[in-house]
């Protein structure tokens, strides 16, 4: 393809326009088969008219599909579209932050995709969208925007780094060292400026990691995604509770507990039951929802970018440069730290904000550092390292609030709910467990360029932040814990909404945390 | 031993704590004023009391502690310090923060003043980052200019120094 050339959208938009407005029909539809009670009453001008008005949408979809173009500038990408307002977007290749290939369900279903073109700043709004082209011409024009935004960026030199320390210069020089190869394929590529280049693909992606059905499985068994799963069930059972009396006998539910004994000790036991089948539902229900998120997963290379795709029924891929990952995130499940197996997320910055993405939903912890070394070569998980422990002094620290907080939930429920209210006693050993996993968990690494923080009560969480990116550092204690040498480390990177903290840690492990950012005093 | 954290050496100017007095005293009157009118209400109406009654004790309550306490700890042990590379800053009554931001981070400053600090000349700096905006609320005019100008002058130097 060449620049300065004007396409369409794939012919298939006009399908997914249809769809779009057939979905803003629903309730009107639903309305429609509620009332009518009769088809055949209904006058022959009704379905004549559905139809004219059906066709004149189509006119106006083939219109817009014909009026909505994009082309290739020499210096920017324009998206023209709309009938009667029309709405033309530039977008700068040099001003191009990333470049996504989006399928949601009906485009995976038709074969087809959407790219999103995002910027810095401005958020939805400002991204440009091609709503639907085949596989293939959303992969070149993926590749061929990429490859004129790096052009366009190296022509304005200069503008693009912010962190400006001796540190970024060897960093960089550590990645291209390890990217040798394609380094060189793509170096060579943005050299030539010739238009016989456009023609050719971008640079060749390969594969760096797969996700087998196996291994799929098993992570979607260990991943006890309750939130997600929780969410869903309150869902249905709000769905439920205005359905079900239509459809169940009345007096269903008061027959029901009539029929038992209602015994505070029957009573409990149902509760037990009702929540343990509560817990097995969500289990189940959070396999099937992973499975479906996480199939086919996937993570390639192109040129200097990573590319992280993955789902069933919606189809994204992530491209992203992995220099400007912010922090990386190992999280261990219960279940996982069992089976010795994590997940690895990233922290990037995008234009739609913050976002943490999937780079391995299930690694096994020895693994992490030979697929750190693969992608991310400057961010290190040494698993043989030995980290700084919270002190046992800070035991009393992890208990004593969240242990006095509980007290409340237990005395009300006592107060009210007598013997019942007992049931709220379980509460103590179960948060006494957890704020005692999470001081056991508690601990610090600290290296030349790198800070890793490990905590989390019931899964384990570890952050790794490189020094040059720390936005921010805060240390917390009240007077009490300075005195006896304890400290609450905060820090925070760029797109993270909330800091990492690491509560309790001794004075001792903490202030050479404190000294490593401090710029000023590191010269002296 | 060494010491471990350096002292930092700049404070807040002692008539932050008239201001913040005299805010106190604004918002407690119209406080008072919403609460005794409810009150009022309630005696016409014949509603609860409670409220009305309670809303005035947490006000005493918080006079109280913010025109005696407050000043006293909170704004005298107040400091902060600018380096050449990062701003710090110690702030907190019981529970202590320190707080670190390095001058390459910084994305823009700005000096705010309103009519109660630009009477007793006073203005309050804000350092805006990626991870929010950290503020210094209550020094002088000059101060707080040449804060702004240092802080402004710091970050941009750092920008430059890339080539």
């Amino acid at each position: 393809m060449m620049k300065n050339e004007q396409r369409l959208l794939h012919p298939f938009y006009l399908l997914i326009s249809f769809l779009q407005l057939l979905k803003g029909f629903i309730p009107l539809f639903l309305l429609v088969v509620v009332r009518v009670k009769d088809w055949s009453k209904v006058s022959w001008y009704w379905y004549a008219g559905a139809t004219v008005l059906m066709l004149c949408f189509l006119v106006l979809f083939v219109l817009q599909w014909r009026r909505h173009t994009y082309t290739l500038m020499e210096n920017r990408l324009l998206i023209r579209k709309g009938m009667f307002i029309r709405d033309e977007k530039t977008i700068y290749y040099s001003r191009i932050h990333s470049v996504n290939i989006e399928q949601p369900i009906i485009h995976r279903v038709l074969g087809i995709a959407q790219v999103k073109i995002e910027t810095p700043g401005g958020g939805n709004k400002s991204d440009g969208v091609l709503e639907a082209l085949s596989m293939k011409e959303a992969e070149r024009i993926r590749d061929q925007l990429l490859r004129f935004s790096n052009e366009a960026r190296q022509q304005e030199e200069g503008v693009t780094e912010l962190a400006s320390n001796k540190d970024v210069a060897e960093d960089r020089e550590l990645t291209s060292k390890l990217q040798s190869p394609i380094a060189v394929s793509e170096g060579g590529n943005s050299v030539e400026n010739s238009k016989s280049l456009w023609q050719t693909k971008g640079a060749a992606a390969h594969t760096v990691f797969k996700l087998s059905a196996a291994q799929l499985v098993q992570a979607a068994l260990t991943s006890l995604n309750f939130g997600l799963a929780l969410a869903f069930l309150a869902g249905l059972y709000s769905i439920g509770n205005e359905v079900l009396p239509h459809i169940l006998p009345e007096h269903f539910w008061e027959n029901v507990v009539k029929g038992a004994d209602v015994k505070v000790s029957s009573l409990a036991l149902t509760i037990v039951i009702m929540v343990l089948i509560a817990i097995v539902v969500a289990w189940l229900l959070s396999i099937l929802l992973y499975v479906l998120k996480y199939s086919g997963f996937m993570i390639t290379r192109q040129g200097e970018q990573l590319s992280v795709s993955y789902g069933l029924l919606e189809r994204k891929a992530y491209l992203f440069d992995p220099n400007k990952v912010q922090a990386v995130f190992v999280e261990e499940g219960l279940l996982r730290q069992a089976i010795g197996y994590a997940q690895v997320k990233l922290q990037l910055v995008t234009a739609g904000g913050q976002m943490q993405l999937v780079l391995h939903p299930f690694i096994k912890k020895a693994s992490i550092q030979h697929l750190l070394d693969q992608v991310l070569p400057l961010f290190k998980l040494d698993g043989e390292a030995v980290y700084h422990p919270s002190p046992p002094k800070a035991l009393l620290y992890y208990m004593r609030v969240p242990l006095l907080l509980t007290l409340v939930p237990i005395i009300v429920g006592i107060w009210f709910g007598e013997e019942l209210g007992l049931l709220a006693l379980i509460l103590l050993p179960i948060v006494a467990f957890w704020r005692y996993r999470s001081w056991k968990n508690a601990g610090l690494l600290l290296e030349p360029k790198q800070l890793t923080l490990r905590s989390g009560g019931i899964s384990r969480k570890t952050a790794i932040f490189r020094r040059r990116n720390i936005v921010i550092m805060r240390l917390h204690g009240s007077r009490r814990q300075r005195q006896r040498g304890l400290r609450t480390v905060a820090v925070q990177v760029l797109g993270m909404s909330a800091a990492q903290r690491l509560s309790y840690m001794s004075e001792r492990d903490i202030l050479p945390v404190w000294k490593w950012f401090e710029r000023s005093h590191a010269q002296k | 031993m060494e010491s471990m954290e350096r002292e930092l050496s700049r404070k807040l100017h002692k008539d932050y704590i008239t201001v913040r007095r005299i805010r106190l005293c604004i918002l407690s009157v119209v406080m008072t004023g919403v609460a005794v009118g409810y009150l009022w209400l309630a005696a016409v109406k014949d509603w609860t009391m409670i409220p009305g009654w309670s809303v005035i004790g947490l006000l005493v309550l918080n006079f109280v502690f913010e025109w005696w306490i407050v000043p006293k700890w909170r704004i005298e042990q107040y400091r902060y310090e600018l380096f050449d590379e990062e701003l710090e800053i110690k702030s907190g009554l019981i529970f202590i923060t320190n707080l670190l931001v390095p001058m390459v981070r910084v994305q823009h400053v700005e000096l705010e003043t309103g009519p109660l600090l630009r009477k007793y000349d006073l203005a309050k700096v804000s350092v805006v980052t990626a991870a929010g905006t950290h503020e210094i609320s209550g020094l002088k005019m000059e101060e707080a200019r040449q804060l702004k100008r240092r802080i402004g002058i710091l970050a941009k130097v750092d920008e430059n120094d890339e080539e």
